[in-house]
């Protein structure tokens, strides 16, 4: 049986070219890069090179580019920073506040509510039935004492693109009345050579990355600090990554990242309308299905600089999640039931959908479909007829 | 100096008759429970004690603990019939007692060997006034003992003190075989421990329905039966692809029966298995009331798809009381695991609670399940343990 790989979301299919040569890279500058004879001097020159390069491919200055995990550390590195950087005491007499949205992935919301437990005030901006947040809400819930505002760049389980730049004015705005500085993070795991953006263009004071959803390897990943004198690092270690995070550098996962972002982040603008017509017409297929419902339902309507092209979010309602993605799964198609990350855990199970307003009848069947930029048309005509195949008789079963 | 484990077994002891095929049936499940580990196991007067290698008691204690059949045992040496040597051996056996602080003791001596120089109430008197001397914290309490050491001359002297408590029951095996319905859920695991403490040695069925339950669901299911083979020994896992037969159910009978035709249906079908295996009866772990399957109409119709006996043990228990066994047996953290047996998609809303027989009837036969059934049988995985 064929199997059509539609959970790029979760994490791509690696890039063999790729993966060959970090394995290469990894032999040949095997040295500690931080050491000072011929071998660590090689590796840690090379170093430098992947680090000046995967700059220039985010169009930042070198010195902005911290290298770390991936985008779970990267998440957590910024909020609990906060942690170091505000005294105990000011935490617990001022409250300091931090603002999310509700749709943020399970790295960044799970360390906010841990921040909320231990003093500082969490606030979750409101998100629309389109999965979008609502700038509005975010200005009445700015506070003097706000000391950060995150909200993900592409949602992992709706793709809805998020007004980052929009909110950056006017958290600046706010700022400016103020005069207290608060720190803007986005999370772009989900961004990064999926939709075109500009880190500087949009005035955000930090992003993640990601290498293994951009076809690089796994446990490789990035923070962009746009001024690193505003980070307190979480470890101590031997100074590397400008001290932020310390320990020896994942030198071939780090060469690894940058080929796989310089393949991918140009490439967004190369036919910028190919994979969005794809996206459209899996939508309307999938529409046709009885009982199918696209989220948001108006998902067609809106403009597609909006969405990701490449994550698409869909429920069955009666069919639980878990008994699409396995059926499917029988049939050769790969997906997942919302997001991989929290379906280990039943807690966080629906909380981006319920944020949007929908039932829990319609978040416990949703699924999600995600592409890469490996998807032909001819996987997702197969994938369509599969599924057209295969949702029908599970409604059926459950009377639907 | 040999360190041995002295078992006493109950109940079989009194089954005149049958007596040696059920001790025969309890060393064979000892040696089947310890193959790994060399042991010898000496038989006497309605007792065993069971050499083993040094380094290994505290997985025999353990081990004992999941034997049924077994009411208590004890640590145990073995001596020449030498004075001193016992002496040694009761002073060592005592040591444990007199550093918990357990100060009042008893000895209880029995002379099988006529030849033995001191009678057993001498020997009791040797004993007491060497233990008394050694510890002198000690004393002698004859009706409250905190602690007994006993002494048996045979052909070599046997002493024990410290009994634990055995799980009690009889040889799992005596009482023949019988086939358990096994979910991911609580309950079946406890009633598969019961009919195992009555001498019953099962072989589980699981209905798996893929894609409506998960592999994880099933991985919970050989846990559990991972668990129960400490009990059963040589325990087996049929299972048994459900899903078409579920899928028939569910597309041909008003969703409100869906239930009971299903629990019917699994009944029909290790009904078929325990013939095919020479089992003898089926072992559920349905619990009056409990839920809409579980109320006596219900059970009177699904228990109909079965002409051997369905045995219950849990019929009149409390949930509660349930899931105090199954952590006491150890099943309860494995039984919780957040992957449903059970696929909502399935369970009715409003299920039946008292199914008229004839009409419950007449859906099953509409269903015609018989020749989904046979082909299910013939795909059953097997997992030994």
């Amino acid at each position: 049986m064929k199997q059509i790989y539609l959970d790029w979301a979760a994490t791509a299919i690696p890039d063999i070219d790729i993966l060959t040569d970090v394995n290469r890279i990894a032999l040949t500058y095997f040295a500690n890069p931080s050491s000072v004879h011929e071998q660590g001097l090689k590796a840690g020159d090379f170093l430098m090179t992947c680090r000046n390069n995967m700059a220039k491919v985010l169009d930042i200055r070198d010195d902005q580019l911290i290298f770390t995990s991936g985008g779970s550390e990267s998440n957590n590195l910024v909020l609990f920073s906060l942690l170091k950087k505000l005294k105990t005491d000011s935490i617990l007499k001022h409250h300091p506040g931090i603002i999310i949205s509700g749709i943020e992935h399970p790295s960044m919301y799970e360390p906010a509510r841990t921040l909320s437990n231990i003093g500082f005030t969490l606030d979750f901006i409101r998100t629309g039935r389109n999965g979008i947040v609502d700038l509005d809400d975010l200005k009445g819930k700015l506070k003097k004492d706000t000391v950060l505002v995150s909200v993900i760049l592409v949602n992992n389980e709706t793709g809805a693109v998020q007004p980052v730049e929009s909110l950056t004015e006017i958290v600046r705005k706010y700022s400016g009345n103020t005069g207290r500085y608060i720190h803007i993070h986005t999370d772009a795991v989900q961004a990064l050579g999926k939709i075109p953006f500009s880190l500087t263009g949009s005035g955000v004071d930090s992003a993640s990355f990601s290498a293994h959803k951009i076809r690089g390897p796994r446990g490789v990943g990035a923070l962009y600090l746009k001024d690193i004198e505003k980070i307190i690092p979480l470890y101590s270690g031997g100074g590397q990554e400008k001290n932020i995070r310390p320990g020896t550098e994942n030198l071939p996962g780090i060469y690894g990242f940058f080929r796989s972002a310089e393949k991918a982040v140009p490439a967004v603008h190369e036919n910028p309308g190919k994979m969005y017509a794809l996206s459209c017409y899996f939508i309307r297929e999938i529409k046709e299905i009885k009982n199918a419902v696209i989220i948001p339902e108006e998902r067609l309507n809106f403009e597609s600089s909006q969405f990701s092209p490449y994550i698409i979010s869909a429920a069955f309602p009666p069919v639980p999640s878990e008994v699409t993605v396995r059926a499917l799964s029988e049939k050769g198609i790969m997906i997942s039931a919302g997001s991989a990350c929290s379906a280990h855990s039943s807690l966080s199970r629906g909380r981006v959908l319920k944020n949007m307003g929908y039932n829990p009848e319609l978040y416990s069947s949703a699924v999600r479909f995600s592409f890469g930029n490996t998807t032909t048309e001819e996987e997702i005509n197969t994938a369509i007829s599969i599924i057209r195949d295969t949702i029908p008789r599970l409604t059926g079963i459950a009377g639907a | 100096m040999t360190n041995l484990i002295l078992i006493k077994y109950g109940e079989i002891s009194l089954k005149k008759g049958n007596r040696k095929y059920f001790e025969k049936k309890l060393v064979s499940n000892i040696k089947l429970k310890f193959s790994a580990i060399k042991i010898n196991i000496i038989r006497h007067q309605g007792r065993f004690y069971i050499e083993y290698p040094s380094g290994q008691h505290d997985r025999i204690i353990s081990g004992l603990k999941e034997i049924f059949g077994i009411i208590g045992f004890a640590p145990a040496l073995k001596v020449h019939k030498e004075m001193e040597e016992i002496k040694k051996a009761a002073g060592l056996l005592a040591a444990p007692s007199v550093s918990k602080d357990l100060l009042r003791f008893k000895i209880e001596a029995r002379r099988t060997d006529k030849s033995f120089p001191f009678n057993s109430y001498k020997i009791a008197c040797e004993l007491g006034d060497f233990l008394l001397s050694k510890y002198k914290e000690l004393t002698v309490d004859v009706h409250k003992p905190d602690w007994t050491v006993n002494v048996e001359i045979r052909e070599y002297a046997y002493l024990y003190a410290g009994q634990i408590k055995g799980p009690g029951g009889l040889p799992v095996g005596v009482s023949g075989r019988g086939i358990l319905l096994l979910s991911g859920g609580i309950d079946s695991p406890v009633a598969g421990y019961y009919m195992a403490k009555r001498g019953l040695t099962q072989e589980a069925i699981y209905f798996d329905s893929p894609p409506y339950t998960s592999v994880k669901a099933l991985d919970k299911v050989v846990k559990l039966s991972r668990l129960l083979s400490g009990y059963i020994p040589k325990f087996v896992l049929n299972i048994l692809p459900f899903t078409a037969i579920q899928e028939r159910i569910k597309e041909h009978s008003q969703s409100r029966a869906v239930t009971l035709m299903m629990r019917a249906a699994m009944v029909a079908i290790a009904c078929k298995l325990a013939k095919q295996k020479y089992a003898l009866c089926l072992v559920t772990g349905e619990s009056l009331g409990q839920v809409a399957s579980q109320t006596p109409e219900s059970i009177r119709f699904s228990g109909s798809k079965s002409d051997l006996p369905v045995f219950r043990p849990l019929i009149g228990m409390d949930k509660e009381e349930i899931i105090n066994i199954a952590r006491n047996i150890g099943t309860f953290r494995t039984s919780i695991l957040p992957y449903e047996d059970c696929c909502t998609l399935f369970a009715p809303v409003h299920p039946i609670v008292k199914p008229v027989f004839k009409d419950m009837e007449a859906i099953y036969k509409s269903l015609n399940l018989d020749d989904l059934i046979e082909e299910a049988i013939d795909k059953i995985k097997i997992v030994t343990f």
